[in-house]
């Protein structure tokens, strides 16, 4: 099987994610679009390192896995003060939060 | 003529660009959890598929950590539905473009010959042996920030009340 196939699924996948930043106007939905675009770095990663590379790939899968877990511990954070704050989850109204 | 594995990987890309835009179709942010865990379910198995099971039960181990967790907060935002929370006429096109202006370098590449699989069975091995107490405390770590999410939501549907979610 040629390396291009498992690229475009990560191309692909990212874009969905990107396109899914844009278009969506929900904290968490931004936050799950987030976690689709780390899927396709790790879909990346791991293609290449069975087609090209030499060596482990577990330490960059682990720090790419890291940036997700953050990136829960920080979705749950804001949920919990946007739900005591009673702020919206429209992000487009998010500079009440200055407030 | 399409190889075996080659249209094994074609239908498993297929599931998982389905499930990716499953996420934003869905009304209910529980549905798009669950398909975004479908999204992690099954890149463990594009990992399976390119010779790293190792790596595909640590994605298995993640998805269960972290999207447990993201299950755990659509519970407490049952008002999802009632928000208009993504524009379906900008993501399917502005996905395509981004598609197309991303994989338009790669006519233009002639790819190396591949090497073979560098994640041997003995390397395997040795990850499994000296590794694997340090990756049930990641996952143990996971699980903690579930049970503290589950606490969490309790507190603020304690504090707010149900269907608070704006």
């Amino acid at each position: 099987m040629i390396p291009l196939l498992v690229i475009l699924l990560s191309i692909f996948v990212f874009a969905i994610g990107a396109a899914g930043v844009v278009a969506s106007r929900h904290f968490v939905m931004i936050i799950l679009s987030m976690e689709v675009m780390l899927v396709a770095a790790t879909i990346l990663a791991v293609g290449f390192f069975y087609y090209y590379a030499d060596g482990s790939i577990l330490l960059l899968l682990f720090s790419i896995w890291a940036i997700a877990a953050v990136e829960v511990i920080a979705l749950i954070a804001f949920y919990q003060y946007m739900l005591k704050e009673e702020t919206t989850m429209d992000v487009t109204s998010l500079s009440t939060l200055k407030d | 003529m399409v190889s075996l594995d080659t249209a094994i990987f074609i239908i498993i890309a297929i599931m998982e660009i389905s499930a990716a835009y499953l996420i934003f179709f869905f009304k209910n942010l529980m549905h798009s959890a669950i398909a975004l865990s479908t999204v992690f379910g099954i890149t463990s198995l594009v990992f399976a598929f390119l010779g790293n099971p190792l790596l595909a039960v640590f994605q298995l181990f993640i998805m269960v950590g972290g999207i447990s967790v993201y299950i755990f907060v659509g519970v407490a935002a049952p008002g999802l539905a009632r928000f208009r929370h993504f524009n379906p006429k900008v993501l399917l096109p502005l996905s395509i473009l981004i598609f197309m202006v991303l994989a338009y370098p790669l006519l233009s590449i002639t790819f190396a010959q591949p090497s073979t699989n560098v994640l041997q069975q003995s390397d395997v091995t040795q990850t499994f042996t000296s590794g694997v107490p340090i990756f049930y405390v990641i996952m143990l770590l996971l699980f903690a920030v579930s049970l503290g999410a589950i606490i969490l939501i309790k507190i603020a549907k304690r504090q707010v009340g149900p269907g608070a979610v704006k």
